[in-house]
């Protein structure tokens, strides 16, 4: 819901006194979001890349740069924003040395798909469904699945994700939209697999 | 507007992104349409399916104090930097006032040296015969003397403004006597007139012309014998 008058960030306290020098506060802070930033971090991130590394990164780069925090947004728009470079700055290096050392990420695809029909419980299954969806989210165009990740993995809402892109919050909802539009046609096409005649017209 | 054209809105009310009037004018056309209705049904069921499936999975404890560990390892290492780093600093001073305060201080020293050179421009504005003036300390000095012939010992030693001390600008400028050329003080204070600037002549009438007051009595201003602060004038023209 929007309002005029925004929430007050129910971290201020804790930012208060980690600006101070109370590393505990921080500890606090960092308990409290570790687990959304890891899982924003491996979003965004190939599998390739030490996600753990980038989260700590992010987190050290927090406490470093808090004394510069006004406090103009709430504290976890401000954590996320810093992942967000950093995600970006991690991407650009892997891709360097990508470039460099060649793709040591495809070895493993002739290893062929594990069977996941064996598992008793739906425990895998649960899982491959998440993972499916996050492998269909992926696949979306790279600023719609931005919106989406901040707006699903780091909770934030749709002003905050504006200000965060510098992205016109008009645009912003529009894309937002256009994004849940494309992510329900490709799990569509994932639930309901190709029959043979769409088989045989695509590859004619 | 068409049902179509109301797409966009129900699936915003849906995610709670709308507000004010545009949120009151959406709810009532969803009260009156049925297509509309189940439109925003299936988004709020995909909102939370979506939200099931991308919520963080519940770590490990021992995963969870690994990042804590690490992070909090780093952080104390960072504490003990910054301490040093703030050590060398003023308390208080950002990066940015820091940056501003130098701004500041340039601006100023500019200014400063701006003002410096005006002043030392101005002398020839106001007339004053810089070529005769030798430096000699323990004499104040103020105020602009347009032609020779007046002392330019407008204060006293003890700072105070002489009675017949001519108003003006103080610079800081060498500091003399400048007595002599009668010509030129009975042109500019006619006698008996009492004009309120520079120093009537002399009770011993020893002033003639280009010769000044040099070695032939006390000085009317600082009393020595001979005034070592007093210049000769050259002649009026």
């Amino acid at each position: 819901m929007l309002s005029l008058f925004p929430k007050p960030d129910p971290d201020a306290s804790l930012v208060a006194a980690a600006r101070n020098g109370d590393v505990r506060a921080f500890d606090a802070l960092v308990y409290r979001y570790q687990s959304r930033l890891s899982q924003f971090v491996r979003a965004r991130l190939d599998s390739a890349i030490d996600c753990d590394d980038v989260t700590q990164d992010v987190f050290v780069t927090a406490w470093r740069e808090l004394p510069g925090f006004r406090g103009r947004s709430r504290f976890k728009t401000w954590l996320f924003g810093i992942a967000l470079n950093h995600c970006a700055d991690a991407w650009r290096k892997h891709q360097r040395l990508r470039t460099i050392l060649g793709d040591m990420d495809s070895a493993h695809e002739d290893w062929g798909e594990p069977d996941r029909t064996t598992d008793p419980s739906g425990w895998t299954a649960a899982l491959v469904e998440r993972a499916e969806l996050q492998q269909e989210l992926s696949r979306l165009p790279e600023p719609e699945r931005q919106v989406l990740e901040l707006y699903y993995y780091a909770e934030l809402n749709l002003p905050e994700i504006a200000r965060l892109l510098d992205v016109n919050l008009s645009t912003l909802k529009y894309r937002f939209y256009q994004a849940h539009r494309h992510l329900r046609k490709s799990l569509e096409r994932v639930e309901s697999p190709p029959t043979p005649t769409r088989v045989r017209r695509a590859s004619a | 507007m068409t049902c179509t054209r109301w797409e966009h809105n129900v699936f915003l009310l849906s995610h709670g992104q709308m507000g004010g009037l545009k949120r009151i004018a959406t709810e009532s056309h969803l009260q009156t349409c049925p297509s509309c209705r189940a439109r925003w049904a299936r988004w709020v069921v995909e909102r939370d399916s979506l939200r099931k499936g991308l919520a963080p999975l519940p770590q490990a404890g021992w995963e969870e104090n690994r990042l804590l560990d690490a992070v909090g390892a780093r952080i104390r290492t960072e504490v003990r930097e910054g301490a040093h780093r703030r050590a060398g600093r003023p308390a208080g001073l950002g990066r940015d006032r820091r940056v501003r305060v130098g701004l500041l201080a340039a601006v100023c020293v500019l200014f400063g040296m701006g003002i410096s050179a005006l002043a030392a421009n101005w002398a020839p504005l106001f007339g004053r015969p810089t070529e005769y003036v030798s430096g000699a300390p323990g004499h104040g000095m103020a105020g602009p003397v347009g032609l020779g012939g007046e002392c330019l010992q407008m204060l006293d030693p003890s700072g105070v403004t002489a009675p017949n001390a001519i108003p003006g600008p103080r610079l800081s400028l060498p500091r003399v006597h400048r007595i002599g050329n009668g010509a030129a003080r009975e042109r500019r204070h006619p006698a008996g007139s009492g004009s309120p600037g520079g120093h009537r002549p002399s009770p011993t009438g020893t002033s003639a012309p280009g010769t000044g007051l040099r070695g032939r009595g006390p000085c009317p201003m600082c009393g020595a014998i001979p005034c070592t602060n007093s210049v000769a004038q050259p002649p009026a023209k």
